[in-house]
């Protein structure tokens, strides 16, 4: 049985999966997951916590975002979008596609979590190739996110 | 229309005569008085000795030696042909409507989203109930059907292959199943086959390449 571990970011709560290496980033308000596999071709998850205007909507946050990743990555394709939720907040699933130099494609899967004055954003990236077989482990990580605070 | 190159892309625009040049041209090249050397020459194609710009030999190498396999996406009333050599991809499309066609080089990783782009993978709406071929010849919201067949090659010649059709309507996205069922998908699911596909990591919920859907050979 193998065990998933769980890191705290405030009181957002992320699921390690089995054997992949964390560690925190900037003043803590960010926690990265690496695959542990030797080669190029490993997965990274991560999970952020930034301020929010409350005067947008949370579609409109969530447009946002995928809006600003587009400016900042040449090429990016959004290949999906998916209302959804995680743990009982409304949600957003971006699955986009970008050309990149080390990998030759690279996948980005989001969840997008507006949470008040807060705005929750889970990252799963991983070569292109390696997408299929990760897939259910992205979706995986995102279902045990616990983001705490008020309903 | 005159012979097109980009070096920065590795693109050329040629015709069918052009290309056959470009690709022959390492093994014996052309009288350098033929005028499609003459032309692959005036757009920098090739050099002086009809070898390949180096942005397109890549793409000449796996047009003669297709490693890893052939494929053919059809969309849109159009086919484009790859072929899967051991580090790149060469695609061959329709360029415009008087027979020219653009000859482009892909890393390997690149292919599903070269393919998405092709065929406007991207976000709509989730379709909901199963349906059937039959039902979907007439349905005025099909917006685009199209096929991806690739071809394995191995050491021993040709290991496999697999196909994916996929209905693309305005309701959302299907795919066509071996009992010519037709299931709901998202662009998500499309998105992991078109991987799969390329990765060849995993076989299921692809169908077996029939005999009777072509495929390109190698140029050569």
């Amino acid at each position: 049985m193998t065990t998933w571990h769980r890191l705290a970011v405030g009181d957002v709560t992320v699921a390690t999966p089995p054997g992949w290496e964390t560690r925190r980033e900037g003043d803590g308000a960010t926690i990265v997951m690496t695959e542990t596999r030797g080669d190029h071709a490993a997965a990274t998850i991560m999970v952020t916590i930034a301020d929010r205007t409350q005067d947008e909507s949370s579609v409109a946050w969530a447009q946002h975002v995928v809006a600003s990743l587009g400016e900042r990555i040449p090429r990016m394709r959004v290949i999906d979008l998916e209302d959804t939720e995680v743990d009982g907040r409304w949600a957003r699933r971006v699955l986009s596609h970008h050309p990149h130099r080390r990998h030759g494609g690279l996948v980005l899967e989001r969840w997008l979590v507006p949470d008040g004055s807060r705005g929750i954003a889970l990252t799963c990236s991983v070569p292109t190739p390696g997408y299929d077989e990760r897939a259910d482990l992205f979706a995986a990580v995102a279902a045990r996110l616990e983001l705490g605070g008020s309903r | 229309m005159s012979t097109e190159f980009d070096p920065g892309t590795g693109t050329l625009v040629a015709d069918a005569a052009e290309l056959d040049a470009l690709v022959r041209c390492a093994d014996a090249p052309p009288s350098p008085c033929s005028s499609e050397l003459r032309a692959l020459r005036r757009a920098d194609a090739v050099d002086a000795r009809g070898q390949p710009h180096p942005a397109l030999d890549p793409a000449v190498r796996a047009l003669r030696r297709p490693e890893a396999g052939v494929l053919s996406l059809t969309y849109a009333g159009r086919t484009m042909h790859g072929w899967r050599g051991a580090d790149s991809i060469a695609l061959l499309m329709p360029a415009d409507g008087i027979g020219r066609r653009a000859l482009v080089t892909l890393w390997p990783s690149l292919l599903p989203e070269g393919i998405a782009r092709a065929v406007d993978l991207a976000p709509r709406p989730r379709s909901r109930a199963p349906t059937t071929v039959d039902a979907l010849a007439d349905d005025p919201t099909v917006n685009r059907w199209w096929r991806l067949a690739v071809a394995c090659f191995g050491p021993n010649g040709r290991s496999g292959g697999s196909f994916l059709d996929v209905v693309d309507t305005f309701g959302g996205l299907y795919t066509v199943e071996t009992d010519r069922s037709v299931l709901p998908t998202t662009p998500t699911g499309v998105w992991r086959l078109l991987v799969r596909i390329v990765a060849r990591t995993r076989r299921d919920g692809l169908r077996p390449l029939p005999p009777e859907i072509e495929l390109p050979q190698p140029w050569i």
